[in-house]
């Protein structure tokens, strides 16, 4: 029986780190119909200035977040200007996504070999005292539960931005409908500019927790990041960015329980439930015929 | 072509199908560009500018097949119009919104989702969010196409009360009968060509006219 408690708290925890990591790249997706697949770099490119901070200045990750987070919303409106509303223009915006993306994950590992070589780096649990907290008849690390109360509040964050605000407001018009928002006086480029930042900020956000809760960084994992937020928001629903944190509790459990029982069929399972999704419910699990928000 | 939209003016904008009339009036409204030519509004070229900025300027349209923001409310589908269809500051967003509401006919529905309207009512809010913006130009993209004749009727008397309240009104429309409601002036277009100009009860006796929409017309 504790094995299985042991794993629901595994999942659980694991499920809100996998939100925040998934979330921005569905908030570029609902937002420009584009896919980042250089999403995974920016969670490796936070989790290095995560690390650098900790080693220079002594930051813990929460405090590397003030750094972080407004250091990649702007990487992120400088990307968005030169390459995002030319993407737009062309015929096809989602394909020719994928192929400037791919080539930009390759240009940012790059860059991280030459900047951080490539062994393995990992923030020490030991950031956190005490490292462990007991519940439930388990202990975790303390740094687990630090990523997922970082990720829930950055969730909460997102949804008063989304629901709460007249920037919100303009995006998820925007969401629904394009041409109908522009005719009602959206403005594309500020809102869709703004949506790209945050994405970037998010991911950059879930790297600096990433090497406690699931690999450590080396510049190569941005691919698996990348593979793990895309299965994550087609399970929930692209385009509706709180349909991630739905497919990031599935991804979650069924990975946190394998890994229990079955580790040797932990990195297959995930990826057959996504299947199982695609083929039933292509929409994903939250998703509509017609989008609603 | 060549087209000019007057203050005070409402244009009736008549042809076949594939004409072009929906294409002028997303070239105007800005989600199509122009290949070539000039668009002038009040004077100054709007050729490139982006359909959010023309809603800003006060250019607004309707949709043939009209798609508001499924999720949201009747209410906040009028209100995202009027919070940045002029970009304005407002003090008096809730009066504004009650309005056009009531203008339009919406008032009891402004609290359901915009997804389960029908198609009238789907248009009528399609028109209160356009009237939202406070536009100086509306152009109306077939309004009264699949409406029954007494909707048709109520439409047609909207339309003549929005007349007040905008500089000049682009209307085009397939239903003959609509367009003799609401205005007299009226072009007919056919394969992207102005065939005729001037008032409607001359247009249907033109020999083009006629031709384009009936078919060759043999001289008896």
């Amino acid at each position: 029986m504790s094995l299985f408690i042991d794993a629901f708290i595994t999942s659980t925890l694991l499920a809100a780190f996998f939100s925040i990591a998934a979330l921005g790249l569905n908030v570029v997706f609902g937002v420009m119909r584009i896919v980042n697949l250089a999403h995974g770099e920016f969670i490796v490119m936070g989790s290095y200035l995560a690390i650098a901070l900790a080693l220079h200045y002594n930051f813990n990750p929460v405090l590397s977040l003030a750094v972080i987070v407004p250091f990649f919303f702007v990487v992120g409106l400088l990307l968005y200007f030169p390459i995002v509303p030319r993407l737009q223009k062309s015929d096809d915006p989602e394909m020719g996504s994928f192929i400037l993306f791919f080539g930009v994950s390759f240009a940012l590992e790059g860059i991280a070999v030459q900047m951080f070589g490539v062994n393995y780096q990992s923030l020490s649990y030991s950031v956190f005292r005490p490292l462990h907290v007991s519940t439930l008849g388990t202990t975790i690390p303390t740094a687990w539960v630090v990523t997922a109360l970082v990720s829930v509040a950055a969730i909460v964050l997102v949804y008063l931005y989304m629901y709460r605000t007249g920037l919100g407001l303009q995006t998820r018009a925007l969401m629904i409908n394009r041409e109908e928002a522009m005719a009602n006086g959206v403005s594309v480029n500020r809102v869709s500019a703004i949506a790209f930042g945050i994405s970037i900020a998010l991911a950059a956000s879930a790297g600096a927790f990433s090497s406690f809760i699931s690999y450590p960084t080396t510049p190569s994992i941005g691919d698996t990041f990348t593979l793990i937020s895309f299965a994550i928001i087609i399970i929930g629903a692209l385009g509706n960015p709180f349909a991630t944190v739905v497919g990031a509790i599935v991804f979650a459990f069924a990975y946190g329980y394998t890994d229990i029982y079955e580790p040797n069929w932990s990195a297959l399972v995930p990826f057959v439930i996504l299947i199982a999704v695609v083929l039933a419910r292509p929409q994903g699990l939250l998703g509509r015929k017609a989008r609603e928000f | 072509m060549d087209l000019s939209l007057y203050s005070g003016e409402t244009l009736g904008l008549i042809g076949p199908n594939g004409s072009g009339k929906t294409t002028l009036i997303n070239v105007v409204s800005g989600l199509l560009y122009a290949d070539g030519g000039s668009l002038l509004f009040y004077g100054s070229r709007i050729d490139r500018m982006s359909p959010h900025r023309r809603s800003h300027l006060g250019i607004n349209r309707t949709f043939q097949i009209p798609h508001p923001f499924y999720g949201l409310t009747v209410r906040e589908n009028v209100d995202i119009a009027l919070l940045f269809g002029r970009m304005k500051k407002r003090t008096d967003l809730e009066q504004k919104s009650e309005d056009i509401l009531k203008l339009t006919g919406l008032s009891e529905l402004s609290e359901h989702r915009a997804g389960s309207l029908n198609t009238s009512q789907k248009k009528m809010l399609d028109l209160a969010k356009a009237l939202a913006t406070e536009p100086r130009i509306l152009l109306i993209d077939e309004l009264a196409a699949g409406l029954n004749s007494n909707e048709t009727e109520v439409v047609a008397g909207l339309l003549r009360e929005v007349k007040k309240n905008v500089d000049a009104m682009l209307v085009v429309e397939h239903v003959m009968n609509f367009i003799k409601k609401v205005t007299e002036d009226v072009v007919v277009f056919d394969a992207g060509k102005v065939i005729f100009s001037g008032r409607f009860a001359d247009a249907v006796r033109d020999g083009r006219v006629r031709e384009v929409y009936l078919g060759t017309v043999r001289s008896s």
